[in-house]
Parts: C-alpha cells; structure tokens; sequence
C-alpha cells in the first residue's frame, strides 16, 4: 500500500481507534505515525473514548468451565515457556533428588498452628477440564520437540510426562484438581522469592494415586525437601509426600495418596529434610483440589 | 471520582493491588492470574457475547484474551491504564477478529501480530487512566444524539466499516464518518465534564499524557 498523506491518515482517524481498519491500511497508518509522532494528536483524543465503549456491556457470568480452560492453558503456556528457556539457556540438567513415585510417608497429625491462617483456601470449580486437554498435549509436544534439540533435557523430559500424565488422569471421571499457587492476600513471599512464582497443579482421581507437578520452585540444599500436604476440612495437615528440586525449579511426585471424598487443601512447604510430622512455615504454595462439577 | 482500582472491589481473599497481582503473573503465578479472572472474566465475557453474539466464539475470545494477560503481564505499565481497560481492548480487538473471519472478510489483522489499535498510539492511557466506570460511560453515551450512538453502536460491537454502516442505515459516507467522529469526541467531552462536576479527576501519579510513550508497551500485544 503507498504510503498515505496527513490528511488522509486524518480522515482515517476514527475508523483506526475503532479497529474498523483492515490490516493494510492500519499497517500504512501506523507507519504514518511513526513518522510523525506529534502531528496527530486527533489519535489521541478519539483513542481513549473508543476504549470507554466496552464499558457499556453488562457483566455476563461465562460459563464455569470456561474458567478451568484459561487456567490450563496458561499452566501449560508457563510450563512450556520455563522448559524452552531452561533448554535455550543450556541450563545443566540438576534436578537432584526428584523423588517423582515416592510412596507418601506416616500420617501423624501436624499441629495446626499458624497453619490455616496461612492458607487461603481457593475453590477452583473445574468442568469439561477434557477440552483443555488437547491444548496442552500439543504445548507439552512442543516442549518435547524443543527440548530434545537440547544435550541436557531428562529433567525438563520427565516433567514434561508428568505434566502430561497429570492432565490426562484430570480428564477422568470423578477427578480432582487443585491449582497450586502462591495465596493471593498472604505476601506471597514465595512467590517473590523466585523468579517465577511456584505454581503447578495437583490432581487426585477417584481411584489410584494423584499426582502433583510444580514448576518455579527455588532448589532445595543438602537435605532438604518440598513436603506435600493435604489437609480436609478442620483436620490437622497430614504429610502426603516430599521431592527434592534442582536448579531448573521442576518437581513432582506421582504417587499421591490423598484422603477420598470433597475439597481437599494440598500444600507445598519446605522442610530442613524429609519425614516432617508438622509443617514449617510460611507456605510455599497451596490450592484446593474440589470434585469437578 | 476513584481509581479504577478503587473502584472495582477484590474478590474475597485477594488484598492486592492489580499492578502487584500483574506483577505476580508476569512472574507466572497462576493464583494471581485466577484473582484477575474472578474479577473481570464477566466483563470480558460480556463484551465478547456482545460481539459475537455466540457462546462458544465469545469463550474463545475471552480465553484467548487472558492468555495474552498472561503472556505479556510484564509489558503492563500501571501508570497508564487499568487492567481491565487494557483487557477489553484485547477483547474487542479478538472478537471484532472472529467476526469478521465469519463475514469472510479479506485482509484482517493477525490479532496475534497486530495489537488492537487505540493500545498503540501515545498517551492514549493518559487520557483515561483510572477514570473510567460503566455509570459514567453510559450516562455520557447516552446524552450523544442517537444517530451517533447508532453509528458507534455499529462500528465498535458490530465491527462495520463506515461504508457498511452508510450502507446499512441508508445515509450518506461522509455524515457517517461526520458521525463517528463527532460521537466519540461527544463521548470524551463528557467524561472530561464529569471528572470536572465531581472534582477527583485524579490521574493515577506518574500518569503524565505528554511524558510516556506507548509502543513499548502496548507491543506486549504482539
């Protein structure tokens, strides 16, 4: 398209902030004021109001599981894009004492103190989590492929089929998922603690052991482990299982045995090693894993 | 008249700020991105319904629109705008897209290349950082004479071009595009009064319209 005069960019002007443009013409447009930064301050003015006419719709509530697709995409969008910049970076693969099928250990009660101030717990009402399934099994291919043009990749491998496995076992009938994260409201000191806050999923099927797959999470030292808990109503946290974490941030443990029945909180907090009866504050992350509706 | 932040209340259990919760997605925390669905995934629901007036494209637009949130949280300057004027922009962009697509019109804009045009140009968020509301927006859109709310109604939620809606509604191009131009400098003159009858047309700080521009920013869209 030739380049368009100031005069025709200006009968333009209205027609662009509306976005009633086709792609050429906006493109020429946008060259023009490229050009001329200051020489159309008409942009402007008709700019902020074509932005104030969405407000003039009224709220509609969309439909709950549409919630529960955003959210798995955007889980599987970080974990893509954290395993393609650890492969790009050429980051060593040190994992470390991942402890993926750890059996969960004793389930003495923990004491509660500090404990349920420190959770918030969040409902995450998940439907139809199957639509979001093929979206992120093809994301999760696409690490698979990035990675594998890497040297190093086993950890970033594993998580990968973890993550897909988790997905898989949330398409079940009768599953449930948590979202982990860090609390909105508390601080979120872990999550500030780290470059990317920790977060992750955690899934429980009505049969057989869940699984919990976490990414953003800082390494752990010597002996120390991230402890799993799960918590149901007003009991105490019981310990469910603990995995070590290298430099890349991926962990997870594939034998999840959580109490049967509702909502459950499941927890992620760092211990001094592993065999914890009683959780170490602050938590790490958290999230509500609740039977789909 | 308050902030936007102010003005729209958090869900239950969420305290933070929406700059610190974009800056908490921008570090990929997925129960930040949660809060910022609860509080706006409605609004954006609305808007892409609006528009598309189907239920399955109006979910793909708002899921679509989000995921961009997350993608380029980093790129989101608090100091020009609000989050959710920032996100129905993205929106109405999406949607106007899918509509279009199912008109079958040539020549449409890559949403994924192209960021929906008013988030471009410089210091448009200036204008109308934090000062925003639907009252106010629509007390002020409908004291506009009806021949150009009509001629808006049918560019912004229908994606007409000025030559459509001459067709449409039988008038003459030139009084159409007379009639959008005029709607929309209506629509800012009377926001402009309102913030002035009630005293607080507070800009956010650091919202300076002549010091900031936009592109860095607004190319979190591409």
């Amino acid at each position: 398209m030739n380049p368009l005069t100031c005069d025709e960019v200006r009968e333009l002007a209205a027609q662009y902030v509306l976005d009633g443009l086709d792609a050429s013409v906006s493109a020429a447009i946008r060259e023009h004021l490229a050009i001329h930064p200051d020489g159309h301050p008409e942009f402007v003015e008709l700019a902020g109001p074509a932005l104030a006419l969405a407000y003039l719709t009224d709220p509609v509530s969309p439909p709950p599981d549409l919630k529960t697709r955003v959210l798995a995409t955007a889980a599987a969008t970080t974990q893509a894009a954290t395993a393609r910049s650890r492969s790009a970076l050429g980051a060593p693969d040190s994992a470390g004492p991942n402890s993926g099928g750890l059996e969960p250990r004793g389930r003495q009660p923990a004491g509660r103190q500090g404990w349920r101030a420190a959770i918030k717990v969040r409902r995450l009402t998940v439907a139809r989590w199957a639509f979001a399934t093929a979206a992120i099994a093809s994301i999760v291919a696409l690490v698979f492929a990035n990675a594998s043009l890497q040297r190093d990749v086993s950890s970033a491998t594993q998580f990968s089929d973890q993550f897909h496995r988790a997905v898989a076992l949330a398409a079940a009938p009768g599953s449930r998922l948590a979202v982990i994260g860090t609390a909105v409201g508390t601080g979120g000191s872990a999550g500030s603690a780290v470059p990317t806050g920790p977060n992750g999923l955690a899934v429980i099927p009505q049969g057989g052991p869940g699984i919990l797959v976490m990414q953003g999470l800082g390494a752990t030292d010597g002996s120390q482990v991230y402890e799993a808990w799960a918590i149901v109503g007003t009991e105490a946290p019981v310990p469910i299982g603990s995995f070590g974490v290298g430099s890349n941030g991926f962990g997870w443990l594939t034998e999840l045995t959580v109490p049967a029945g509702g909502s459950v909180v499941v927890a992620l907090t760092r211990e001094p090693g592993p065999g914890a009866t009683k959780p170490t504050l602050p938590i790490v992350a958290s999230g509500t894993a609740a039977p789909r509706l | 008249m308050t902030s936007a932040n102010d003005r729209v209340p958090p869900p239950a259990g969420v305290a933070e700020s929406e700059p610190e919760l974009l800056r908490r997605i921008a570090s990929a925390d997925l129960v930040a991105f949660e809060a910022i669905y609860d509080l706006y995934g409605s609004v954006a629901y609305g808007v892409a319904l609006r528009i598309t007036t189907d239920q399955g494209l109006a979910q793909d637009v708002v899921q679509d629109a989000f995921i961009s949130v997350w993608r380029h949280a980093a790129q989101f300057d608090p100091d020009r705008g609000s989050v959710k004027t920032w996100l129905l922009a993205i929106v109405h962009h999406r949607a106007l897209d899918e509509v279009r697509r199912r008109r079958g019109i040539e020549g449409l804009p890559d949403p994924e290349a192209d960021p929906p045009a008013p988030l471009i140009l410089p210091d448009v968020w200036g204008e109308v950082a934090g000062r925003l509301d639907a009252e106010s927006v629509r007390e002020a859109f409908a004291s506009l004479p009806e021949p150009q709310r009509e001629a808006l109604r049918l560019a912004y939620y229908e994606g007409l071009t000025h030559e459509e809606i001459a067709a449409r509604t039988g008038t003459p191009l030139g009084t159409v595009k007379s009639r959008t131009r005029l709607g929309l400098l209506g629509l800012r003159r009377r926001l402009d009064r309102g913030d002035r009858v009630d005293g607080s047309a507070d800009r956010p700080s650091g919202t300076d319209p002549g010091a900031r521009g936009s592109r860095a920013w607004a190319e979190g869209e591409r």
